[in-house]
């Protein structure tokens, strides 16, 4: 059976290098994922990611909670990044500042994009544990980030259109019960 | 009533599954009739299906939000390198398997200013360059008026290649900071406050580590 994220961070933090690889391997996309949520990409979000992961690593015996350790990161990450566009930011002309959409400076708090970060590598995870054929038709249907239409979705799996409803409806039934078995 | 089963929750919370296909409608009347029971079994706000609901729908998000772009091989190889081990003999107090120090961590040390060793660059300054050198390299870095930090890492042998392009990083007791390491081996930290630092700048596998900066203003 695969480790936690929590029992992967305690072998890292005594020592264990592979333990923190796979710890990397777990968490990372989940990461990425909350600094793009929070409108960071490309080489800022590298850079802040790196940077994330290099004061995790400093700072490894400080972590109190080792199970959040992907909010621990993305949060720092998504720090990191707005503080670096913050510093661009003040060196450009006032009057394009003051030209700014407001807005942008009210972002969504780094924690709840953590938050949404962990849940959906959660989902991620329980995909993985739900088995054919409800993981590829959940996978077809919202694969693409829009849910597909059941006709492209029956012409790429072979099912018959009108038993896409039912089958998709036992199978988020069943991936929620993965999730949580006390619903 | 008993709360109806998360597979009739999920139809009565999305029966088409946005994907434009129209709910069946009367085919039956027992199953038209047991469906309206479920709507007003749910609508009279039992709280365990509205718990079950709310779940529901933030799955159907999450699942939406699934084609999870990956984070870049470079973020996640420069993550891993840092648990790396350190071959024996670098003056690591770690052995095989350790994440105190990364793979070919070379750890600078100030070296006195007694010694004749030039400053790579020199500019209109308030701190005089501060020189590190270490393991066939060298640090200069200057502190300047306006609270820019600029750096060049360079190899000592002028024959042999530089580092290439990387990251540096800067730490001090309260704060972390990022920059590009160029392939000329020159950096920027646009502010840093006056303190005491630990520099950390990452090229391909090579690390070098250089402790106890000190940017006191002198």
């Amino acid at each position: 059976m695969s480790q936690t994220v929590e029992e992967l961070f305690e072998r890292a933090r005594s020592g264990d290098g592979r333990a923190w690889s796979a710890l990397v391997d777990r968490c990372a996309d989940g990461v990425h994922f909350a600094v793009l949520s929070a409108g960071i990409s490309g080489d800022e979000a590298d850079d802040a990611e790196q940077a994330a992961w290099m004061i995790l690593h400093r700072h490894m015996d400080g972590v109190r909670s080792p199970g959040a350790i992907v909010g621990w990161v993305a949060t720092t990450a998504i720090r990191e990044g707005r503080r670096a566009r913050r510093r661009a930011r003040s060196r450009r002309d006032v009057e394009e500042l003051a030209s700014e959409d407001r807005s942008e400076i009210e972002p969504e708090q780094p924690q709840d994009l953590a938050i949404r970060a962990e849940r959906v590598l959660g989902v991620r995870a329980g995909l993985d544990r739900l088995g054919s054929p409800c993981r590829e038709l959940l996978l077809a249907l919202f694969g693409s980030g829009e849910e597909a239409s059941y006709a492209s979705v029956g012409e790429q799996l072979g099912m018959a259109v009108g038993s896409i409803g039912p089958t998709r409806a036992r199978c988020l039934a069943k991936l929620a019960r993965v999730l949580d078995p006390d619903l | 009533m008993n709360c109806p089963s998360l597979e009739d929750l999920v139809a009565l919370f999305d029966p088409a599954g946005g994907a434009g296909l129209d709910p069946v409608e009367g085919s039956a009347s027992g199953a038209a009739a047991a469906a309206s029971a479920r709507r007003q079994h749910v609508d009279g706000g039992c709280p365990r299906c509205d718990q079950r609901l709310a779940f529901l729908s933030t799955l159907v998000g999450d699942l939406r939000s699934l084609p999870l772009e990956p984070a870049s091989a470079a973020t996640v190889g420069a993550a891993r390198a840092l648990g790396a081990p350190v071959p024996l003999g670098q003056g690591a107090t770690s052995g095989e398997g350790s994440i105190k120090s990364g793979w070919r961590d070379l750890i600078a040390v100030l070296m006195p200013r007694s010694e004749a060793v030039p400053a790579v660059r020199s500019s209109a300054a308030s701190n005089p360059p501060q020189l590190y050198r270490t393991a066939g390299y060298e640090i200069d870095l200057t502190l300047l008026e306006s609270g820019a930090l600029l750096g060049q890492v360079l190899p000592e042998d002028p024959d042999a290649p530089g580092l290439g392009d990387g990251d540096v990083y800067l730490y001090g007791p309260d704060c972390a900071q990022a920059t590009d390491l160029l392939v000329t081996g020159e950096f920027r930290f646009a502010s840093v406050a006056p303190d005491r630092f630990s520099l950390v700048i990452a090229a391909n596998a090579t690390r070098i580590v250089v402790q106890d900066v000190d940017l006191q203003p002198r």
